[in-house]
């Protein structure tokens, strides 16, 4: 294997973030290998959707730093629009555009922001979208379609752009239970695909079967990482079996 | 009767008025031209400063702000005289003229507090619509212009569009104003006609034909507009 497959895709080295006077991340460290697939758990308000924030540049950072595939995400001359090509986000809430058509949900930013060539663009919208299972939905509007339709279309279009790493912060926490699940077979088909992803989740059995690696944030720190196996059946710190006791 | 005879017969005012017909419309033709070319300008230029005062530098929303408040509380009718005596009768562009007819610069001085009012639409829509929407074009890399351009501003249409039909129907009437400077719409006509007819009582009927040209031509944007408020206004509560 090459020296470049071997190094870590994204690479977080004691990132600290404050909003404020509010210490939010206080020193996070973690490094996510290529298809390597992360789930970061952990209460309320510790700092899981920012750490996905700081690492497509969505939020910058106080101090530490981050790389995705190399790229220095806190360099102040980051090209940004260059960072969050190769970064996908999905977000809890979808945020697809409701002015336009699914379709055109996946097409807009390769045309737009990369200038890709449109009848390949549309190919490729197309097979993502059969790849999902919503090809009879490709003109519809996203006010037309349930929640779990939704959001996958919203995977459908992060993966559009070709990003080497996929992330995901609670994409099924607004869904009906019954929808839940049509989600995350999404979400396991990106990842069987060799996909980097790193997820937020509140789905524990999902994190502990999809899972490389978990993560436990609590009130900014990574608390502890572990197999998933290991995590779950033997956690190492008091917080984290408080944590699971009340979730599982 | 005798006197529904006198309001049309052949030395009436009307007869009098009839033949000036087509020169009257002429003149409104030029109020239409006008409102219609500066409220163009004037959405182009006001939904760029709107969008500058959505902008996250402070550097840059502080001038944005301070420009659209003085646009929008500027009386149109000093506006205009500015414009009027401060705009060059021509300028120099290469080896080319390019010469300001008096209507010309009557476009440009109303587009001014369109612009301001346009800007001011503009940000209020654009606030309308859900931070979320910014963030995920922000994550598809998009960059901010093409954000508010390609993503902000539809969705924020038809919050915005009612505002600016109303905005036009008063361009179009402070289109009048322009007589003031001597460009020929349709009250500088008016009134040349009724210094050239110099039969007397013809002032209200002369005005009258004004007003009803007006009231004709704005009347239904206005109803429109507040047509499209009340079906749009349930739809926005997404
Ligand atoms: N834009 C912001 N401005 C100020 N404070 C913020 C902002 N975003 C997040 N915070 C604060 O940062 C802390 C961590 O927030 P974050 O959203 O990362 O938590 P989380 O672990 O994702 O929680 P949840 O599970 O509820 O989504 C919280 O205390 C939150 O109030
Ligand atoms: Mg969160």
């Amino acid at each position: 294997m090459s020296q470049v497959a071997a190094a870590p895709q994204v690479v977080l080295t004691d990132v600290h973030k404050s909003y404020g006077h509010l210490e939010v991340l206080k020193g996070i460290s973690m490094a996510v290998k290529r298809s390597e697939i992360v789930s970061i758990i952990g209460p309320s308000g510790s700092g899981k959707s920012t750490i996905l924030r700081c690492i497509n540049a969505l939020a910058p950072i106080n101090a530490g730093s981050i790389t995705v595939g190399g790229m220095e995400v806190n360099d102040p001359k980051l090209d940004a629009r260059a960072l969050r090509r190769r970064v996908g986000m999905v977000f809890q809430s979808y945020n697809l555009f409701p002015h336009r058509t699914v379709l055109q949900n996946i097409m807009m930013a390769p045309l737009q922001v990369l200038k890709q060539d449109k009848a390949e663009v549309e190919a490729r919208a197309h097979s993502l979208l059969g790849k999902v299972r919503l090809s009879e939905k490709v003109n519809a509007y996203p006010g037309e379609l349930s929640g779990g339709q939704q959001q996958r279309v919203a995977i459908a279009r992060s993966l559009c752009m070709n990003p080497d790493v996929m992330m995901f912060d609670e994409v099924t926490a607004a869904l009906d239970p019954e929808t839940v699940k049509e989600v995350l077979v999404t979400i396991r088909d990106v990842a069987e695909e060799g996909m980097t992803c790193i997820l937020v989740t509140h789905e524990m059995r999902f994190a502990r079967e999809i899972s490389d690696t978990v993560y436990f944030t609590d009130k900014g720190r990574i608390i502890e990482s572990n197999s998933p196996k290991d995590f779950f059946e033997n956690p190492q710190d008091e917080r984290t079996r408080a944590f699971l006791d009340k979730v599982l | 009767m005798t006197a529904l005879l006198d309001m049309f017969g052949p030395h009436s005012a009307w007869a009098v008025l009839i033949p000036w017909f087509p020169l009257i419309l002429k003149g409104f033709w030029l109020n239409i031209l006008i409102s219609v070319l500066a409220m163009a300008i004037g959405i182009v230029t006001g939904a760029a400063l709107g969008a500058l005062q959505m902008s996250k530098v402070r550097l840059i929303v502080l001038p944005a702000r301070v420009l659209t408040l003085f646009l929008r509380n500027s009386p149109w009718l000093v506006i205009v005289f500015y414009v009027m005596y401060l705009m060059p009768f021509e300028i120099r562009v290469g080896s080319q003229w390019i010469s300001f007819p008096d209507w010309v610069k009557a476009v440009v001085a109303f587009s001014l507090p369109v612009t301001g009012y346009i800007s001011e639409i503009v940000r209020g829509g654009m606030r309308a619509v859900p931070t979320t929407q910014w963030e995920a074009a922000e994550a598809l890399a998009f960059g901010p212009a093409r954000t508010v351009f390609s993503i902000i501003l539809p969705q924020a249409f038809k919050q915005m569009l009612p505002p600016t039909m109303n905005l036009y129907c008063s361009v179009a009437m402070a289109t009048s104003l322009a007589n003031i400077v001597g460009v020929q719409e349709v009250i500088t006509i008016t009134q040349t006609i009724l210094t050239t007819e110099t039969r007397p009582g013809l002032i209200l009927p002369a005005y009258g034909i004004t007003l009803a040209l007006f009231f004709v031509y704005v009347f239904p944007i206005s109803l429109l507009s507040r047509q499209l408020e009340r079906v749009w206004s349930k739809g926005l509560q997404r």
